[in-house]
């Protein structure tokens, strides 16, 4: 049994190979490519709107809207890393539909890299916030103390990114692969229907967990500086 | 479950050309296309709020030219209406006065016209009375009904009164004078002689007074006698007690003609009474 599309392997030379994780990734991202051309002929900037450009206006606001209700301040700054993200994830997931497809996500590999890109997202929109200074600073809050171990859990919380969304989809297709053994019919399209689901859920969660990680890096930046500037702190509950 | 770190490696680069391309052809365009939207959807909003501002503009405007026109219109109906009011009065003033003057030549006309009538009928009465009175003197006219007469003319003479007396005896101052007497027939000798000797007497008490008779006889006189001279005349006749009658009729006549008056001036009262309460 393959517990990874890493294992298929297409085509190898020397360390180089193209295996199935990356040739499905790649269908995915030509999908992403062909709807956004398609989007891009038919896109109106009047009413009179299509089917396409409405669905996926509501996707695209859709998304801002989380990155808004997270609490980042300008979420148009990280629409295209988050929202890819979310999409990349989703549509990775919602394809185990059809048979014969290995999602990405199911490589360690990929979540891995997908995890490394929130890891170094954090740090790169916290510096761009905050300032190397008051960002690295931040490792030592609240006393220096605390440095070793924020940097283990800044580490630790990367890995469980990673290994999260691998575990839940990589278990979800040995299900299906076992149930296919045991109990060919029915029961795989219930299980089918529950790896869609937690395929969108797990999107959905890495998307949201790398929301806030990035978050908490920028608005513990303004705060530092509200509290910098003595001006008052608006409370959520205040803004509203 | 191995980690391939070549893998990792091209599915990052993967991942992130994932990102750039999405952002080139999926948000740009969608976001781009929303926030023009957006802008045109504010542009069309503020014009519609300009137009709303306008318009409320406007409707004041209007409001303020519809309440002046109003106003306006008020005060032109007052005016017309006391401008009506008062030439209705006068309208009505004049035509009271046109009616009461109408009323008034009317009555005039009325009362000429009465007036007319009553001579009519009182001329028309006595020539009636005239006529039978002549007719039945005539049908009984005879010798002895003349010979009556002229005793009742006699004795008509004789009891003259003290100033028909002295109104004869000054008539006949002027002295030689004629004294005609008319008669509705032919006297004779004898009741000329009478008559001469009974006007002796009553001239007597002056010695100078002279008179001579003339005679002559005259049909209308309706079976009577009469003298006269230098603007005296005693008479007994039927014309007499004819002329009495008219005199009566024509009292009768002013009579009824006065309560007449009365009555209308009553009227005329009461009328104008009606116009000043309305």
């Amino acid at each position: 049994m393959q517990l990874s599309p890493d294992e298929i392997i297409y085509w190898q030379m020397g360390f180089i190979k193209i295996n199935a994780t990356i040739v499905f990734t790649w269908g995915v991202m030509l999908m992403f490519f062909i709807s956004a051309k398609v989007l891009e002929r038919a896109l109106t900037r009047n009413n009179k709107r299509t089917r396409l450009q409405n669905a996926l206006e509501t996707i695209v606001l859709a998304i801002e809207q989380q990155i808004s209700a997270v609490g980042l301040i300008h979420p148009r700054q990280y629409l295209g890393f988050l929202g890819t993200l979310f999409l990349f994830v989703a549509l990775a997931n919602l394809l185990t539909i059809f048979p014969g497809y290995e999602p990405p996500t199911g490589s360690l590999s990929t979540t891995l890299s997908l995890a490394l890109c929130v890891f170094v997202a954090v740090p790169y929109y916290g510096i761009k916030q905050r300032g190397l200074k008051d960002y690295l600073a931040s490792y030592t809050k609240p006393s220096f103390i605390m440095l070793p171990f924020n940097i283990i859990g800044e580490i630790s919380r990367t890995f469980a990114l990673a290994v999260r969304l691998f575990g839940n989809i990589m278990s979800g297709t040995m299900i299906i692969g076992i149930m296919l053994l045991i109990a060919p019919f029915v029961f795989p399209v219930v299980m089918t229907a529950l790896g869609l689901l937690t395929g969108m859920v797990q999107a959905y969660i890495f998307f949201i967990l790398a929301s806030v990680y990035i978050a908490a890096a920028t608005s513990a930046n303004k705060t530092q500086s509200q509290l910098h500037k003595n001006t008052p702190v608006i409370k959520p509950s205040e803004e509203n | 479950m191995t980690i391939d770190w070549f893998t990792v490696g091209a599915q990052t680069l993967n991942f992130l050309l994932l990102v750039w391309l999405l952002k080139r052809y999926l948000y740009g365009p969608i976001l781009k296309a929303i926030d023009d939207r957006e802008t045109q959807t504010a542009k069309v909003i503020n014009q519609a709020d300009a137009i709303k501002l306008d318009a409320q503009l406007q409707r004041k405007m209007l409001e303020k030219k519809n309440n002046e026109f109003d106003a306006k219109r008020d005060e032109l109906f007052t005016k017309a209406k006391n401008t009506a009011l008062s030439e209705s009065e006068q309208i009505i003033a004049k035509a009271h006065i046109n009616a009461d003057q109408i009323s008034k030549s009317r009555l005039q006309a009325l009362e000429r016209e009465l007036e007319h009538y009553q001579q009519d009928i009182a001329l028309k009465t006595l020539q009636e009375v005239y006529d039978v009175a002549r007719k039945v003197l005539a049908d009984l006219a005879s010798v002895e009904l003349e010979q009556n007469m002229f005793e009742c003319f006699c004795k008509r003479l004789q009891n003259m009164t003290l100033d028909e007396k002295h109104n004869f005896n000054k008539a006949l101052d002027a002295g030689n004078t004629e004294l005609l007497i008319y008669s509705a027939f032919e006297l004779t000798q004898t009741q000329i002689d009478k008559v001469d000797g009974i006007l002796q007497q009553v001239s007597s008490a002056k010695s100078n007074s002279h008179f001579h008779l003339k005679l002559e006889v005259k049909t209308t006189l309706i079976s009577g006698i009469e003298i006269r001279s230098n603007g005296w005349k005693i008479a007994w006749s039927t014309e007499d007690y004819l002329n009495v009658l008219q005199t009566f009729i024509s009292q009768l006549l002013i009579k009824q003609r006065e309560s007449i008056h009365n009555r209308t001036a009553q009227l005329n009262t009461q009328s104008h009474n009606v116009k000043n309460s309305a």
